[in-house]
């Protein structure tokens, strides 16, 4: 696994405006980096990352199996207890998931090892899915690449199976929601949408404050049009926090990501998870961080339990604050082992491991300049080679 | 390759989340399928089961448990008996509790087993509910054709033991009528696909924005 400087291809920016993916992230940097890419052998990406990709996904939903039988547990991953029964039915109903992201950290010497897993509405998708996979098809082209040059990525393909499967094979009308001022979310949702056609459903988009409900309880889109399948870029602990959750049960909506997600888009779930497997080799010791065995952990990051884009988040080495960011978080932490990431001068990156219907799908590498990966990270393709 | 590789997605549940889903109302092509096996079998006992289906007492009674385990989160659901018996006639409807709320389902009548979608040491049982008719069109006891789900009922003193309940009417959770073909083997005929999407008739929006507060600032992706 190394890291490579690679000429740009001149019109990447013009390519980029024509599929509508925002390269820029919100603050204004430039999110897509091609001046560089990660190069890794085909070992290196089946077993190392593949392989234990697959591996902590059936873990998670070994883990998920048990998380129903308790109350007690289900309420320390944040499921509200009017929700137990709702989250329980999802799961035993068979309900299907559609996609997810392990962040790990890997850098080529020893096993991966999960950060998190952003299992209910990740995004980096389409640059991982699509920009990627044409970057490296250009650069194969322009000669910058050899042509056995290859790339650990099947997501398009798997998402639009997929889609095909929701419903074992029937094809329905989707809707798909997001927030309304987000442009990135906006990007994902649209690309989502475009799979969902390619598999031969119908769909509609709209924000999550445009939904409705009927007085029988039936979820609405904007024209009065009853909702059957909702695809949310959504979190499953905001949406039940929300007015609308009275209606959730009655609703016969079919939610994509289902709700039985919510129990592994926790930090919740790396204590957990490290409780049912102590010293699996792909997991970070975790404890909850009123836990007296947190603070024995010397070198450890803490994260609120429900966070997103780095935020509020400390890194303490040899028991000193090394790094913390600020933001909006609060509630419960987790502490977590300080884990080996793949670094370069000047920065570290972390690999984001896709998985769709639960079967490994692709990477994407994001880079960041400190320990912490915010949305101040750039992403950057990768390449195999051997 | 690792870009483009076979692509495999495990058949787990595939009956149950085919039922459970109410069909779209404005589904492509017009053409609603609910999935039924080739070779879904209905029974309406647990004895019925042993005797046609080729499985034993005992896999039969687990069928049936978990079918009816299944049956409250899979029934349409209803606020009030009267309009649950609108849809499947009178006294076919129970009270239940569904996440804490008060809910009248259609009483379970038997149930669908496709062995071709189950595990041998985990049979699964699809609940079955009478068929869904109104009463004015569909009266006890009439035989209306080209209604199979009322003509059904007439005719179900044909024989003794397995076959007695053959040409038997039900639905699915899915709203989708099916009935038994005449005939020792208790295949299932499909008869009328649903045409609502559920048993909640969708009536006019009545409010908005009751989502999508918390994350009106922020990004809600990871």
């Amino acid at each position: 696994m190394r890291r490579f400087a690679i000429p740009e291809r001149p019109d990447w920016r013009k390519k980029a405006e024509a599929y509508g993916f925002p390269f820029h992230s919100a603050g204004g940097n430039v999110y897509w980096d091609e001046s560089v890419a990660w190069s890794f052998t085909l070992a290196e990406i089946e077993d190392g990352i593949e392989a234990p990709t697959a591996e902590l996904e059936q873990m998670c939903l070994a883990f998920v199996e048990e998380a129903l039988k308790s109350s007690a547990t289900m309420t320390k991953l944040g499921v509200p207890e009017a929700f137990h029964g709702y989250v329980r039915d999802s799961w035993s109903r068979g309900d299907r998931n559609l996609y997810g992201r392990l962040d790990l950290a890997y850098d080529g010497s020893g096993p991966a090892k999960l950060l998190e897993y952003n299992a209910d509405t990740p995004t980096s998708l389409f640059e991982a899915s699509v920009f990627q996979w044409s970057w490296l098809e250009d650069q194969i082209a322009a000669g910058a690449l050899p042509r056995h040059a290859d790339q650990f990525n099947s997501l398009h393909e798997r998402l639009v199976q997929a889609f095909h499967e929701l419903r074992n094979g029937e094809r329905f009308v989707l809707h798909l929601a997001a927030v309304e001022d987000s442009v990135e979310d906006r990007a994902t949702v649209a690309y989502l949408a475009d799979c969902a056609r390619q598999a031969g459903h119908q769909t509609r988009e709209l924000t999550m404050a445009e939904i409705g409900v009927t007085a029988d309880g039936q979820f609405t889109g904007i024209d009065d049009d009853p909702i059957g399948a909702l695809f949310k870029l959504y979190p499953w602990e905001w949406l039940f926090a929300e007015d609308f959750a009275q209606h959730l049960q009655r609703s016969r909506t079919q939610f994509i990501e289902p709700p039985w997600k919510t129990l592994l888009s926790t930090k919740a779930l790396l204590p957990l998870l490290w409780e049912m497997a102590p010293n699996h080799p792909n997991l970070l010791e975790a404890r909850f961080a009123d836990d007296p065995r947190a603070a024995a952990l010397q070198d450890r990051v803490e994260k609120p339990v429900h966070s997103r884009e780095g935020a509020n988040i400390r890194i303490i080495r040899a028991a000193q604050e090394a790094q913390a960011t600020e933001g909006i978080y609060n509630g419960p932490m987790v502490a977590q082992a300080l884990a080996q990431t793949a670094s370069f001068d000047g920065g570290h990156a972390i690999i984001g491991s896709w998985l769709v219907a639960s079967q490994p799908a692709g990477i994407g590498i994001r880079e960041d300049k400190g320990l912490v990966t915010r949305d101040s990270a750039r992403f950057v393709p990768h390449v195999i080679e051997g | 390759m690792k870009r483009s590789e076979y692509i495999a997605i495990g058949a787990v549940g595939l009956l149950a989340v085919a039922a459970f889903w109410p069909r779209n109302v404005t589904s492509v092509g017009g053409s609603m399928e609910e999935a039924i096996a080739p070779d879904a079998q209905a029974f309406s006992t647990v004895e019925e089961c042993r005797m046609t289906a080729g499985m034993t007492a005992e896999a039969c009674e687990r069928a049936f448990a978990a079918a009816q385990q299944a049956a409250v989160a899979n029934a349409p659901r209803f606020d009030n008996q009267t309009s649950c018996e609108a849809q499947y006639g009178a006294g076919q409807c129970r009270s239940s509790t569904w996440n804490g709320a008060s809910v009248f389902v259609p009483a379970v009548i038997g149930m669908l087993v496709a062995r071709s979608m189950m595990n041998a040491d985990q049979p699964r049982g699809q609940p079955l509910y009478p068929p869904r008719t109104g009463p004015a069109n569909c009266p006890q006891g009439a035989s209306t054709p080209g209604q199979p789900e009322c003509a059904s009922q007439t005719r179900s003193s044909g024989g003794a033991g397995a076959v007695a309940s053959s040409g038997r009417s039900y639905s699915t959770g899915g709203g989708t009528t099916v009935s038994r073909a005449p005939g020792p083997d208790a295949r299932v005929r499909v008869d009328a696909r649903p045409r609502t999407s559920t048993a909640t008739t969708s009536s006019g929006t009545v409010a908005r924005s009751g989502f999508g507060s918390t994350g009106s600032s922020v990004s809600s992706g990871t």
